[in-house]
């Protein structure tokens, strides 16, 4: 399976839970740094639009001293309650898959007792 | 200058600054998101546009060409990106059809024929003409569109078409200013036709003289 698809659905959450620990700006090198060293601004920048459009973060700009005012995006209170969702939903899972993982582990370890 | 002026003069700065790569990949995305639709909210695109030419210049300075951070797909981010705009606000729509009108009617009056009892207005061309005008503009901007990122190798097919698309437009509206005038007239009597070409000389002249104390203090600053 490609990398690119298993990030898709949990690449909202990741954007929820950067911007969660303060007004941010630079998202892209933040992601990188978060371990999504292939992730393009195709990606982001619609996905940044679609959570700014479904009222889970708001843009301010800010003045730079490089140049330009700067977008900084910030968790509305419902992006907030959509981050909490995604921690519990992901907790979850990564549970379950864990789980899965380690059962096959186990069976590729003990190969006469399935289960 | 508008908010939006400012933010497309910074665009088009920053964009200048671009090496000759980034800087096609980053027009062409721009016009693409531009002539996606008359009615989106422009002040929020420019906003758009200009937050990503920003983190591009970061970028930049890491050895990051446009390609490499936005994509090898523009075409799909910009699809993707459209379908988040907000949808036009009717206000927004109806300004604009009301210009657009505006401008059709003022040439419209002023290429009407001067009768001896007064001016002699075409009225199916009066309400026809602006709203062929319209659609042509429409279709051009659309064709504009889908040319940017051209799916086959027919790379003449757009200036065909929008050379159609004038051609018909044109024929028709010369079709309608001509021909189809008997029974189909308004008069407006003197001295109204007079008052209504002064009026119309004086609102032209004030906006020209607007729009360049407008740029000739936009330059000053």
């Amino acid at each position: 399976m490609k990398q690119s698809q298993l990030i898709k659905g949990v690449l909202e959450g990741c954007v929820l839970a950067i911007i969660s620990q303060g007004e941010t700006y630079g998202l892209m090198q933040a992601l990188h740094h978060h371990g999504f060293p292939s992730l393009v601004g195709g990606t982001l920048y619609p996905l940044l639009a679609k959570l700014e459009k479904g009222g889970d973060i708001v843009s301010i700009k800010k003045p730079s001293p490089d140049g330009p005012a700067r977008k900084y995006y910030m968790l509305t209170p419902q992006g907030k309650e959509t981050f909490q969702n995604f921690q519990h939903q992901w907790s979850q899972l990564s549970g379950h898959v864990n789980q899965l993982i380690d059962e096959v582990h186990s069976n590729d370890e003990n190969p006469g007792h399935p289960g | 200058m508008t908010k939006t002026q400012a933010t497309l003069d910074e665009i088009n700065r920053l964009t200048e600054q671009l090496a000759p790569a980034d800087q096609a990949y980053f027009t062409d995305l721009q016009l693409y998101l531009s002539t996606a639709g008359l009615f989106y909210d422009e002040a929020q695109l420019n906003d758009q546009l200009l937050n990503m030419l920003l983190d591009l210049r970061e970028a930049n300075q890491h050895g990051q060409s446009a390609r490499a951070f936005f994509g090898n797909d523009p075409q799909t981010m910009g699809n993707h990106l459209i379908q988040q705009f907000p949808q036009p606000k009717l206000r927004d729509q109806l300004g604009l059809f009301s210009l657009l009108l505006g401008i059709s009617w003022v040439f419209q009056i002023l290429s009407s024929p001067q009768t001896a009892g007064g001016l002699s207005l075409n009225l199916v061309a009066f309400i026809l003409v602006p709203i062929l005008e319209i659609c042509a503009i429409i279709l051009i901007i659309r064709i504009l569109h889908t040319s940017i990122y051209p799916n086959n190798h027919h790379q003449w097919w757009p200036y065909l078409l929008t050379g159609l698309i004038v051609t018909i437009t044109i024929s028709l509206i010369v079709i309608l200013n001509s021909w189809v005038t008997v029974g189909w007239t308004f008069l407006i009597p003197d001295p109204w036709h007079t008052i209504l070409l002064a009026a119309m000389a004086i609102g032209a002249t004030v906006y020209l003289l607007g729009a360049l104390l407008h740029r000739w203090r936009h330059h000053q600053a």
